[in-house]
């Protein structure tokens, strides 16, 4: 991991985490796009996982060389709270959903 | 039935949440060998993170959605599949990435974790949420699994 910049792979966690919610409350809304998904990989779950890891990947090697800041402070709190924030995304969107709010 | 795979991924997953918190406490120090020890552990947990992966993913796509999903949402608790359930499955996708990024941010940071309290600040930032979010990985398990023995105890009721 270390041939890989801290940014790097920040970007790339914050590309993996909201891929993960918008595809996720995506194919809850669309069948078609859940259906694609499924016909990916047998499972539209696996399919998520799989897109991921390539994602991560592909944006991990494309800044892999890009400089890091002296202080990395902001750049490992931003992935925490965009975790933060894409987890209740989801956890309220299927709190709705269950309501039949969403 | 008999489930042998959701206990292997409860027990890789709990060791793994295990790890990032030993990794944690480690750098609360912050010696020279509080953080080699923190990168193993770190390494370590990232492993058992991608290892509850697989046993927790095949589990359920060839067992959960047939066999449990479908009790579960029949029961008195349906919103432990349809919105605990859902939830969890989908954050978990978020683990091994962080996982990665911990372990990527001590290897970088390296011997400056000793020396700079702002680069231990941020080891600490990228490690935390990993045992925080793996936690919670249990929680919501318990919650699915009470859903399921709730449904269950209806049927024999």
């Amino acid at each position: 991991m270390s041939q890989f910049s801290i940014r790097s792979l920040v970007y790339a966690c914050h590309a993996v985490i909201w891929f993960v919610a918008i595809i996720t409350i995506a194919a809850e809304r669309s069948t078609a796009t859940k259906a694609f998904l499924a016909g990916l990989t047998g499972h539209h779950w696996t399919a998520k996982g799989a897109i991921s890891f390539v994602i991560f990947m592909a944006v991990a090697f494309v800044f892999a060389k890009k400089d890091d800041p002296q202080d990395v402070i902001g750049l490992v709190r931003g992935v925490l709270a965009s975790a933060i924030l894409a987890a209740v995304t989801i956890l309220v969107f299927y709190f709705l959903h269950f309501r039949g709010l969403a | 039935m008999s489930f042998p795979l959701i206990g292997l991924h409860a027990w890789v997953g709990e060791f793994a949440a295990f790890m990032f918190a030993w990794a944690f406490i480690e750098l609360l120090t912050g010696a020279g060998a509080n953080v080699r020890r923190a990168r193993i552990a770190t390494l370590l947990g990232v492993v058992f993170i991608f290892a509850a992966w697989l046993a927790g993913g095949f589990y359920y796509v060839e067992i959960y959605g047939s066999e449990v999903k479908p009790f579960i949402k029949e029961g008195p608790m349906p919103w432990a599949h349809q919105v605990v359930m859902e939830t969890k499955e989908h954050v978990f996708l978020f683990l091994p990435f962080l996982g990665l990024l911990a372990y990527g941010v001590l290897q970088r940071l390296g011997g400056a974790i000793s020396e700079d309290p702002r680069a231990r600040t941020a080891a600490l930032y990228a490690v935390g949420p990993v045992a925080a979010i793996a936690a919670s990985m249990a929680l919501m398990g318990f919650l699915v699994s009470s859903g399921f023995r709730a449904a269950l105890e209806q049927l024999v009721s």
